[in-house]
Protein backbone atom coordinates (compact mmCIF):
# COMPACT_ATOMS: atom_id res chain seq x y z
CA UNK A 1 0.00 0.00 0.00
CA UNK A 2 0.92 3.41 -0.96
CA UNK A 3 -0.38 6.78 -0.34
CA UNK A 4 1.09 10.05 -1.05
CA UNK A 5 0.27 13.24 0.64
CA UNK A 6 0.67 16.53 -1.50
CA UNK A 7 -0.52 20.23 -1.92
CA UNK A 8 -2.60 20.93 -4.34
CA UNK A 9 -4.01 23.91 -6.03
CA UNK A 10 -6.58 26.57 -5.03
CA UNK A 11 -10.05 24.58 -6.27
CA UNK A 12 -12.23 27.33 -5.50
CA UNK A 13 -9.84 29.69 -7.71
CA UNK A 14 -9.26 27.29 -10.52
CA UNK A 15 -13.25 26.61 -10.75
CA UNK A 16 -13.42 30.10 -11.38
CA UNK A 17 -10.52 30.93 -13.45
CA UNK A 18 -12.22 27.87 -16.21
CA UNK A 19 -15.65 28.82 -15.37
CA UNK A 20 -17.04 25.72 -14.10
CA UNK A 21 -19.69 25.37 -11.39
CA UNK A 22 -19.15 25.03 -7.70
CA UNK A 23 -18.50 22.07 -5.86
CA UNK A 24 -20.15 20.70 -2.86
CA UNK A 25 -20.23 17.71 -0.79
CA UNK A 26 -18.40 14.99 -3.18
CA UNK A 27 -17.20 15.99 -6.37
CA UNK A 28 -15.46 14.03 -9.41
CA UNK A 29 -12.25 16.03 -10.26
CA UNK A 30 -11.25 15.69 -14.12
CA UNK A 31 -7.33 13.75 -14.03
CA UNK A 32 -6.20 17.22 -14.97
CA UNK A 33 -7.89 19.23 -13.62
CA UNK A 34 -4.47 21.25 -12.38
CA UNK A 35 -3.35 21.41 -16.19
CA UNK A 36 -6.62 22.27 -18.10
CA UNK A 37 -6.72 25.33 -19.67
CA UNK A 38 -9.91 25.08 -20.62
CA UNK A 39 -12.97 23.17 -19.96
CA UNK A 40 -12.71 21.28 -23.00
CA UNK A 41 -9.22 19.71 -22.08
CA UNK A 42 -10.32 18.17 -19.35
CA UNK A 43 -9.96 14.47 -19.58
CA UNK A 44 -11.41 11.89 -16.37
CA UNK A 45 -11.00 7.94 -16.10
CA UNK A 46 -13.01 5.73 -18.20
CA UNK A 47 -13.96 4.39 -14.34
CA UNK A 48 -15.06 7.52 -13.38
CA UNK A 49 -18.56 6.56 -15.06
CA UNK A 50 -18.73 3.67 -12.99
CA UNK A 51 -18.21 5.45 -9.79
CA UNK A 52 -20.72 7.80 -11.04
CA UNK A 53 -23.12 5.08 -11.11
CA UNK A 54 -21.85 3.48 -7.73
CA UNK A 55 -22.69 6.41 -6.10
CA UNK A 56 -26.42 7.51 -7.71
CA UNK A 57 -27.38 3.68 -6.99
CA UNK A 58 -26.34 4.10 -3.25
CA UNK A 59 -27.88 7.30 -2.79
CA UNK A 60 -24.61 9.47 -2.41
CA UNK A 61 -24.98 13.24 -3.82
CA UNK A 62 -22.35 14.17 -6.07
CA UNK A 63 -22.19 17.55 -7.64
CA UNK A 64 -20.79 17.52 -11.36
CA UNK A 65 -18.61 20.99 -11.97
CA UNK A 66 -19.22 21.10 -15.90
CA UNK A 67 -22.79 20.71 -17.65
CA UNK A 68 -23.63 17.43 -19.68
CA UNK A 69 -22.76 18.76 -22.79
CA UNK A 70 -19.33 19.75 -21.58
CA UNK A 71 -18.61 16.24 -19.92
CA UNK A 72 -14.95 15.43 -20.05
CA UNK A 73 -13.70 12.64 -22.50
CA UNK A 74 -12.76 8.89 -20.87
CA UNK A 75 -9.12 7.91 -20.56
CA UNK A 76 -9.01 4.28 -21.15
CA UNK A 77 -5.64 2.33 -20.03
CA UNK A 78 -5.80 -1.39 -20.62
CA UNK A 79 -3.76 -1.65 -17.60
CA UNK A 80 -4.38 -5.01 -15.15
CA UNK A 81 -4.92 -2.46 -12.14
CA UNK A 82 -8.33 -0.63 -11.71
CA UNK A 83 -7.66 3.26 -11.89
CA UNK A 84 -10.13 5.31 -10.62
CA UNK A 85 -10.96 9.29 -10.27
CA UNK A 86 -9.87 12.05 -7.90
CA UNK A 87 -12.71 12.36 -5.73
CA UNK A 88 -12.87 16.21 -4.37
CA UNK A 89 -13.82 15.99 -0.43
CA UNK A 90 -15.44 19.22 0.99
CA UNK A 91 -14.47 20.51 4.39
CA UNK A 92 -18.09 20.80 5.21
CA UNK A 93 -18.95 17.32 4.37
CA UNK A 94 -17.07 16.16 7.48
CA UNK A 95 -19.78 17.91 9.31
CA UNK A 96 -22.77 17.63 7.87
CA UNK A 97 -22.05 13.77 6.84
CA UNK A 98 -20.04 11.94 8.58
CA UNK A 99 -21.12 8.36 7.12
CA UNK A 100 -20.62 10.13 3.56
CA UNK A 101 -16.97 9.37 2.90
CA UNK A 102 -17.03 5.94 4.57
CA UNK A 103 -20.04 5.05 2.79
CA UNK A 104 -18.23 6.02 -0.69
CA UNK A 105 -15.61 3.99 0.21
CA UNK A 106 -16.96 0.79 1.26
CA UNK A 107 -19.16 0.85 -2.25
CA UNK A 108 -16.27 1.17 -4.26
CA UNK A 109 -14.38 -1.14 -1.85
CA UNK A 110 -17.48 -3.64 -2.44
CA UNK A 111 -17.66 -3.18 -6.12
CA UNK A 112 -14.03 -3.62 -6.91
CA UNK A 113 -13.85 -6.85 -4.51
CA UNK A 114 -16.41 -8.49 -7.15
CA UNK A 115 -14.64 -7.34 -10.11
CA UNK A 116 -11.62 -8.85 -9.19
CA UNK A 117 -12.91 -12.29 -7.63
CA UNK A 118 -10.04 -14.61 -8.11
CA UNK A 119 -7.62 -13.04 -9.85
CA UNK A 120 -4.06 -11.93 -8.78
CA UNK A 121 -4.08 -8.64 -10.03
CA UNK A 122 -5.90 -6.80 -7.22
CA UNK A 123 -4.26 -3.70 -7.75
CA UNK A 124 -6.12 -0.26 -7.16
CA UNK A 125 -5.35 3.33 -7.76
CA UNK A 126 -8.02 6.46 -6.47
CA UNK A 127 -7.14 10.01 -6.16
CA UNK A 128 -8.62 12.21 -3.52
CA UNK A 129 -8.41 16.08 -2.86
CA UNK A 130 -9.05 17.31 0.56
CA UNK A 131 -10.17 20.78 1.33
CA UNK A 132 -8.46 21.27 5.17
CA UNK A 133 -10.95 22.04 7.33
CA UNK A 134 -8.79 25.18 9.33
CA UNK A 135 -6.38 26.79 7.37
CA UNK A 136 -9.23 25.83 3.96
CA UNK A 137 -6.18 24.60 1.76
CA UNK A 138 -6.21 21.77 -0.91
CA UNK A 139 -4.25 18.81 -0.43
CA UNK A 140 -3.85 16.11 -2.90
CA UNK A 141 -3.77 12.24 -1.81
CA UNK A 142 -3.17 9.31 -3.87
CA UNK A 143 -3.70 5.69 -2.77
CA UNK A 144 -2.09 2.94 -4.77
CA UNK A 145 -2.80 -1.00 -3.59
CA UNK A 146 -5.01 -3.41 -3.29
CA UNK A 147 -8.46 -3.38 -2.51
CA UNK A 148 -8.33 -4.32 1.11
CA UNK A 149 -6.64 -1.03 1.68
CA UNK A 150 -9.22 1.30 0.71
CA UNK A 151 -10.86 0.58 4.07
CA UNK A 152 -7.84 2.18 5.88
CA UNK A 153 -8.04 5.27 3.98
CA UNK A 154 -11.25 6.93 5.40
CA UNK A 155 -8.76 7.50 8.59
CA UNK A 156 -6.25 9.00 6.70
CA UNK A 157 -8.45 11.39 4.76
CA UNK A 158 -10.38 12.49 7.80
CA UNK A 159 -6.69 13.04 9.94
CA UNK A 160 -5.72 15.31 5.98
CA UNK A 161 -8.97 17.52 5.95
CA UNK A 162 -8.19 18.09 10.37
CA UNK A 163 -4.59 18.87 9.57
CA UNK A 164 -3.43 15.85 12.24
CA UNK B 1 -8.33 -28.64 -14.36
CA UNK B 2 -11.04 -27.26 -12.10
CA UNK B 3 -10.36 -29.37 -9.16
CA UNK B 4 -14.00 -30.39 -7.97
CA UNK B 5 -17.05 -31.33 -9.56
CA UNK B 6 -18.71 -27.85 -10.73
CA UNK B 7 -21.90 -29.13 -8.77
CA UNK B 8 -20.58 -29.26 -5.61
CA UNK B 9 -20.15 -25.57 -5.31
CA UNK B 10 -21.58 -23.77 -7.64
CA UNK B 11 -25.47 -24.78 -7.44
CA UNK B 12 -25.57 -23.68 -4.13
CA UNK B 13 -29.63 -23.32 -4.68
CA UNK B 14 -29.96 -26.98 -4.37
CA UNK B 15 -28.25 -28.44 -1.74
CA UNK B 16 -29.73 -31.83 -2.51
CA UNK B 17 -28.17 -33.54 -5.78
CA UNK B 18 -31.50 -34.71 -6.42
CA UNK B 19 -32.49 -31.76 -6.57
CA UNK B 20 -29.67 -30.15 -9.59
CA UNK B 21 -31.51 -29.78 -12.80
CA UNK B 22 -31.02 -32.43 -14.93
CA UNK B 23 -29.41 -30.20 -17.71
CA UNK B 24 -27.12 -29.31 -14.85
CA UNK B 25 -25.71 -32.50 -14.18
CA UNK B 26 -24.94 -33.42 -17.82
CA UNK B 27 -22.95 -30.42 -18.27
CA UNK B 28 -21.30 -31.42 -14.90
CA UNK B 29 -20.65 -35.09 -16.42
CA UNK B 30 -18.98 -33.62 -19.73
CA UNK B 31 -16.87 -31.19 -17.42
CA UNK B 32 -15.77 -33.71 -15.30
CA UNK B 33 -15.23 -36.06 -17.98
CA UNK B 34 -13.20 -33.31 -20.34
CA UNK B 35 -10.92 -31.82 -17.62
CA UNK B 36 -9.28 -35.46 -16.79
CA UNK B 37 -7.50 -34.59 -20.22
CA UNK B 38 -5.89 -30.76 -19.56
CA UNK B 39 -2.64 -32.17 -19.25
CA UNK B 40 0.74 -32.20 -22.11
CA UNK B 41 1.11 -35.96 -21.43
CA UNK B 42 -2.79 -36.78 -22.57
CA UNK B 43 -3.48 -38.47 -25.79
CA UNK B 44 -4.03 -35.63 -29.30
CA UNK B 45 -7.17 -37.47 -30.41
CA UNK B 46 -8.65 -37.85 -27.17
CA UNK B 47 -7.96 -33.99 -26.35
CA UNK B 48 -9.79 -33.25 -29.91
CA UNK B 49 -13.16 -35.04 -29.02
CA UNK B 50 -12.83 -33.68 -25.85
CA UNK B 51 -13.04 -30.27 -27.55
CA UNK B 52 -15.21 -31.24 -29.93
CA UNK B 53 -17.83 -32.31 -27.23
CA UNK B 54 -17.16 -29.01 -25.37
CA UNK B 55 -17.96 -26.87 -28.04
CA UNK B 56 -21.29 -28.48 -28.45
CA UNK B 57 -21.87 -27.84 -24.68
CA UNK B 58 -21.30 -24.70 -24.74
CA UNK B 59 -23.71 -24.40 -27.84
CA UNK B 60 -26.43 -26.34 -25.51
CA UNK B 61 -25.22 -23.41 -22.38
CA UNK B 62 -26.37 -20.64 -24.04
CA UNK B 63 -29.60 -22.38 -25.72
CA UNK B 64 -30.57 -23.13 -21.59
CA UNK B 65 -29.53 -20.26 -20.89
CA UNK B 66 -31.82 -18.32 -23.17
CA UNK B 67 -34.84 -20.10 -21.52
CA UNK B 68 -33.64 -18.55 -18.25
CA UNK B 69 -33.47 -15.35 -19.92
CA UNK B 70 -36.97 -15.74 -21.68
CA UNK B 71 -38.30 -17.24 -18.48
CA UNK B 72 -36.54 -13.83 -16.60
CA UNK B 73 -34.70 -16.42 -14.11
CA UNK B 74 -31.23 -14.11 -13.34
CA UNK B 75 -29.81 -16.49 -10.98
CA UNK B 76 -29.78 -19.30 -13.30
CA UNK B 77 -28.80 -17.26 -16.42
CA UNK B 78 -26.09 -16.26 -14.48
CA UNK B 79 -25.38 -19.52 -13.42
CA UNK B 80 -25.27 -20.79 -16.72
CA UNK B 81 -23.33 -17.68 -17.97
CA UNK B 82 -20.64 -19.25 -15.34
CA UNK B 83 -21.16 -22.97 -16.74
CA UNK B 84 -20.55 -21.15 -20.48
CA UNK B 85 -17.34 -19.89 -19.01
CA UNK B 86 -16.11 -22.76 -17.25
CA UNK B 87 -16.50 -24.65 -20.31
CA UNK B 88 -14.36 -21.75 -22.35
CA UNK B 89 -11.48 -22.57 -19.93
CA UNK B 90 -11.13 -26.02 -20.28
CA UNK B 91 -11.26 -25.85 -23.55
CA UNK B 92 -8.84 -23.25 -24.20
CA UNK B 93 -6.22 -25.28 -21.79
CA UNK B 94 -6.94 -28.25 -24.27
CA UNK B 95 -5.97 -26.40 -26.97
CA UNK B 96 -2.93 -25.26 -25.33
CA UNK B 97 -1.79 -28.35 -24.95
CA UNK B 98 -2.55 -29.38 -28.42
CA UNK B 99 -0.91 -26.06 -29.91
CA UNK B 100 1.81 -27.04 -27.99
CA UNK B 101 2.44 -30.32 -29.22
CA UNK B 102 2.34 -29.10 -32.37
CA UNK B 103 5.57 -26.60 -32.10
CA UNK B 104 3.00 -23.62 -31.94
CA UNK B 105 3.75 -21.81 -29.05
CA UNK B 106 2.24 -18.65 -29.63
CA UNK B 107 -1.16 -19.36 -30.74
CA UNK B 108 -0.86 -22.05 -26.87
CA UNK B 109 -0.05 -18.82 -25.45
CA UNK B 110 -3.04 -16.90 -26.59
CA UNK B 111 -5.44 -20.02 -25.04
CA UNK B 112 -3.46 -19.68 -22.02
CA UNK B 113 -4.91 -16.66 -21.53
CA UNK B 114 -8.66 -17.31 -23.11
CA UNK B 115 -8.31 -19.72 -19.99
CA UNK B 116 -6.88 -17.66 -17.84
CA UNK B 117 -9.56 -14.76 -18.59
CA UNK B 118 -12.56 -17.43 -18.80
CA UNK B 119 -12.01 -18.65 -15.07
CA UNK B 120 -12.22 -15.36 -13.63
CA UNK B 121 -15.34 -14.38 -15.98
CA UNK B 122 -16.81 -17.93 -14.42
CA UNK B 123 -16.47 -16.67 -10.72
CA UNK B 124 -17.74 -13.12 -12.09
CA UNK B 125 -20.98 -14.93 -12.99
CA UNK B 126 -22.00 -16.50 -9.68
CA UNK B 127 -20.58 -16.70 -6.49
CA UNK B 128 -20.68 -20.42 -6.81
CA UNK B 129 -17.85 -20.45 -8.79
CA UNK B 130 -15.48 -19.11 -6.52
CA UNK B 131 -13.31 -22.52 -5.88
CA UNK B 132 -12.17 -21.55 -9.30
CA UNK B 133 -9.34 -19.31 -7.73
CA UNK B 134 -7.75 -22.72 -7.72
CA UNK B 135 -7.93 -23.83 -11.26
CA UNK B 136 -6.75 -20.36 -11.84
CA UNK B 137 -3.95 -20.53 -9.63
CA UNK B 138 -2.51 -23.41 -11.68
CA UNK B 139 -2.82 -21.98 -14.72
CA UNK B 140 -0.73 -19.18 -13.63
CA UNK B 141 1.92 -22.07 -12.57
CA UNK B 142 1.76 -23.33 -15.98
CA UNK B 143 2.15 -19.42 -17.39
CA UNK B 144 5.18 -18.58 -15.11
CA UNK B 145 6.89 -22.91 -15.99
CA UNK B 146 5.77 -23.84 -19.45
CA UNK B 147 6.34 -20.42 -20.97
CA UNK B 148 9.26 -18.06 -20.95
CA UNK B 149 8.80 -13.96 -19.62
CA UNK B 150 6.82 -12.03 -22.13
CA UNK B 151 7.18 -8.25 -22.13
CA UNK B 152 3.67 -6.73 -22.49
CA UNK B 153 2.17 -3.65 -23.94
CA UNK B 154 -1.11 -1.29 -23.13
CA UNK B 155 -2.74 1.05 -25.68
CA UNK B 156 -4.21 3.85 -23.69
CA UNK B 157 -7.65 5.61 -25.50
CA UNK B 158 -9.08 8.68 -25.41
CA UNK B 159 -13.22 7.89 -25.99
CA UNK B 160 -15.60 10.60 -26.86
CA UNK B 161 -18.39 8.50 -25.45
CA UNK B 162 -18.78 5.40 -23.27
CA UNK B 163 -22.04 3.08 -24.17
CA UNK B 164 -23.44 -0.01 -21.57
CA UNK B 165 -23.21 -3.54 -23.75
CA UNK B 166 -26.31 -4.72 -21.67
CA UNK B 167 -28.48 -1.37 -22.43
CA UNK B 168 -27.28 0.29 -25.19
CA UNK B 169 -27.37 3.39 -23.24
CA UNK B 170 -25.05 5.89 -22.24
CA UNK B 171 -23.15 4.34 -20.05
CA UNK B 172 -22.65 7.17 -17.38
CA UNK B 173 -26.60 7.26 -16.89
CA UNK B 174 -27.44 4.08 -16.73
CA UNK B 175 -27.83 1.38 -13.71
CA UNK B 176 -25.20 -1.22 -15.39
CA UNK B 177 -21.75 -2.05 -13.63
CA UNK B 178 -18.85 -2.53 -16.11
CA UNK B 179 -17.64 -6.60 -14.92
CA UNK B 180 -21.01 -7.56 -13.62
CA UNK B 181 -23.63 -10.10 -14.68
CA UNK B 182 -26.96 -9.10 -15.87
CA UNK B 183 -29.23 -11.89 -16.59
CA UNK B 184 -27.22 -13.95 -18.44
CA UNK B 185 -24.36 -11.65 -20.12
CA UNK B 186 -21.65 -9.51 -18.80
CA UNK B 187 -21.84 -5.43 -18.49
CA UNK B 188 -18.89 -3.76 -20.30
CA UNK B 189 -18.23 -0.26 -21.73
CA UNK B 190 -18.07 0.11 -25.17
CA UNK B 191 -16.10 2.92 -25.87
CA UNK B 192 -16.60 5.49 -28.75
CA UNK B 193 -14.99 7.93 -31.34
CA UNK B 194 -11.86 6.47 -29.91
CA UNK B 195 -8.56 8.04 -30.23
CA UNK B 196 -4.99 6.50 -29.77
CA UNK B 197 -3.43 8.44 -26.84
CA UNK B 198 -0.05 6.01 -26.21
CA UNK B 199 0.86 2.72 -26.27
CA UNK B 200 3.31 1.92 -23.16
CA UNK B 201 5.03 -1.25 -22.00
CA UNK B 202 3.65 -2.65 -18.55
CA UNK B 203 4.30 -5.42 -16.36
CA UNK B 204 0.78 -5.76 -15.66
CA UNK B 205 -1.70 -5.60 -18.29
CA UNK B 206 -5.62 -5.99 -18.84
CA UNK B 207 -4.57 -8.76 -21.53
CA UNK B 208 -1.87 -10.34 -21.54
CA UNK B 209 -2.46 -11.40 -25.40
CA UNK B 210 -0.97 -8.11 -25.84
CA UNK B 211 2.84 -8.50 -26.07
CA UNK B 212 6.46 -8.38 -27.91
CA UNK B 213 6.27 -10.84 -30.82
CA UNK B 214 9.61 -9.95 -32.05
CA UNK B 215 12.77 -7.71 -32.13
CA UNK B 216 15.60 -7.20 -34.97
CA UNK B 217 18.65 -7.89 -33.67
CA UNK B 218 21.83 -8.83 -36.02
CA UNK B 219 20.97 -10.96 -38.65
CA UNK B 220 17.11 -11.02 -38.36
CA UNK B 221 14.30 -10.70 -36.40
CA UNK B 222 14.20 -12.81 -33.21
CA UNK B 223 10.74 -14.39 -31.81
CA UNK B 224 10.48 -13.47 -28.49
CA UNK B 225 8.17 -16.88 -28.12
CA UNK B 226 10.45 -19.39 -29.79
CA UNK B 227 14.07 -17.41 -29.92
CA UNK B 228 13.99 -18.43 -33.22
CA UNK B 229 15.74 -16.33 -35.57
CA UNK B 230 13.75 -15.28 -38.87
CA UNK B 231 14.59 -13.35 -42.05
CA UNK B 232 14.52 -10.13 -41.69
CA UNK B 233 11.64 -8.82 -44.42
CA UNK B 234 12.27 -6.05 -46.37
CA UNK B 235 10.35 -2.86 -46.86
CA UNK B 236 7.35 -3.89 -49.86
CA UNK B 237 7.88 -0.06 -51.11
CA UNK B 238 8.97 3.28 -50.64
CA UNK B 239 5.99 4.27 -48.75
CA UNK B 240 6.32 1.68 -46.42
CA UNK B 241 9.63 2.07 -45.67
CA UNK B 242 8.91 5.90 -44.59
CA UNK B 243 6.56 4.08 -42.49
CA UNK B 244 8.86 1.84 -40.59
CA UNK B 245 11.57 4.25 -40.42
CA UNK B 246 13.55 4.03 -36.48
CA UNK B 247 15.92 6.00 -35.33
CA UNK B 248 19.16 5.27 -35.61
CA UNK B 249 20.48 2.95 -32.88
CA UNK B 250 17.07 2.19 -31.98
CA UNK B 251 15.59 -1.29 -31.43
CA UNK B 252 12.45 -2.25 -33.89
CA UNK B 253 10.06 -4.32 -32.37
CA UNK B 254 6.73 -6.18 -33.15
CA UNK B 255 4.31 -5.57 -30.62
CA UNK B 256 0.53 -6.63 -30.27
CA UNK B 257 -1.03 -3.50 -28.45
CA UNK B 258 -4.76 -4.52 -28.59
CA UNK B 259 -7.23 -7.45 -29.40
CA UNK B 260 -10.41 -6.77 -30.96
CA UNK B 261 -12.17 -9.08 -28.94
Amino acid sequence: MDTKIEDYVDVDERLVQLGCKEASGITLLPTNFKSASKIEEFRQEAEAATVKTLFREAGIPLTEIVDREQRPKYIQNNFAEWVGPTLLISSALWSQNQYAVTLALNIISNYLTDLFRGTKANNVKLNFVIRTTKSQTYKHISYEGNVAGIANLEKLLRDVANEK
Amino acid sequence: MLGSPIWRNCFGMWPMRSEIPEFVQRFNQVIEDCEHLCSIARDSDLQRDASGKLEREIAEVIEEKNHAIKDGNENYANCLLGCEYAARAILAELRMWLLLKREEPEAAWDQLINAQHALCAAMRAHVGFSHLVEPLKRLSIIEDVVFPPQIFSSAGLIAGALRCSVCGEDYEECPHLAGKPYMGRFCAMIAENIELDHVAIVDRPADKRCRTVSFETNGGVRNRMTWRLEPKVLPQSAETEAETRVVEGGLRATSIIMRAD
